[in-house]
């Protein structure tokens, strides 16, 4: 099937050609607000990478983070494909949630230091 | 007491895989005593990456091990071979094994007030390994004797060829247990906590660490 203009309404046809002409030959005055936001955004990005690269060069990572170990944490989680976390996320419970948190590994007990200690041995 | 006044301690891996084991393992009671000490704000727990790397091995071993006794009596070696190397048999080892590191890994991530992490860049020197023979050095070990077990069922067993029903082993604190000792040290650690009763021998003059045993 293929389109014809009569297959449209007139009022819609006219709306899509000075839609179309106008993005063609846009006059100046419309143009000039676009240029202008699309300055301002280049300024501001040259700004961001200004910072960024004053930051990266003369503030260590784990400073810009959170002090003590967060870093670490943060390189821990993603060594192991997990998502990184912040200080929100973070709970002083979680000591207790680890206690047996892996349990379902295993139906019988097992002697983990034995096992350890064959580990070493080996 | 708050997470500042709390005495910075070094976990063996036993500690830590046998915590997050719970009640499947024999020790869990030991190692729950002294994580209720690092909840109540007794202690720090340091955990380290030479820790960390061991528990992933550990929980491999484990779960290769329960996979393994879980396989129908009677394969033959054929039979295992081709078990051994299927895809399936790798990916439920890798898979349970990953899964239960992640665990572990979110918990103790997200716990910033009684776990401790080895700081960024921090260097051992060479002097480690030097003191570690030195310690190897002055220790000698035991001798003991253990009945053969078979690894399937557990039960005990005899050899067929040589009719001998146990061996004659060799125990020690040996180079993983001195460079878990040492680094607890390079980690300004005070205390060094395990379940392995053989770190008893290790001689403690002149060390920076105090090593406490615990047991049953």
């Amino acid at each position: 099937m293929t389109f014809k203009i009569d297959m449209f309404p007139s009022g819609l046809w006219a709306s899509i050609r000075e839609g179309l002409l106008s993005i063609v030959f846009a006059p100046n005055s419309l143009l000039k607000p676009i240029e202008s936001m699309s300055q301002s955004f280049e300024n501001l990005e040259r700004i961001a990478n200004l910072n960024t690269d004053v930051l990266i060069k003369h503030i260590p990572l784990k400073y810009m983070l959170k002090p003590e170990d967060h870093y670490q944490r943060l390189n821990l989680r993603l060594l192991v494909g997990l998502p990184l976390i912040s200080q929100k996320d973070e709970s002083p419970d979680n000591i207790v949630e680890l206690g047996g948190c892996v349990s379902w590994i295993s139906k019988n007990k097992i002697d983990v230091t034995e096992l350890i200690r064959e580990i070493r041995d080996s | 007491m708050n997470s500042s006044e709390a005495e910075e301690i070094y976990a063996d891996t036993n500690i830590l895989v046998s915590y997050v084991l719970g009640h499947k393992d024999r020790n869990f009671e030991v190692a729950d005593e002294l994580f209720k000490d690092v909840a109540n704000g007794k202690y720090r727990m340091m955990i380290s990456n030479f820790a960390l790397m061991e528990t992933l091995h550990a929980l491999r071993v484990i779960i290769t091990r329960i996979e393994y006794q879980e396989l129908s009596n009677n394969l033959s070696q054929q039979d295992m071979i081709r078990i051994a190397n299927s895809k399936k048999f790798k990916d439920r080892v890798n898979g349970k094994s990953m899964r239960a590191f992640q665990v572990i890994i979110d918990k103790i991530t997200r716990d910033p007030k009684h776990f401790s992490f080895e700081p960024d860049g921090v260097t051992y020197s060479g002097d480690v390994f030097s003191t570690g023979l030195q310690i190897l050095l002055t220790t000698s070990g035991l001798i003991r004797v253990y009945r053969f077990r078979c690894r399937k069922c557990n039960s005990y067993t005899i050899c067929s060829k040589c009719n001998t029903d146990s061996e004659i082993v060799y125990k020690e604190a040996n180079a993983p247990d001195l460079t878990h000792l040492l680094i607890s040290e390079g980690l300004d650690c005070k205390l060094f906590f395990t379940m392995d009763k053989y770190f008893a021998n290790i001689p403690m003059k002149d060390r920076q660490v105090e090593v406490r045993v615990l047991t049953k």
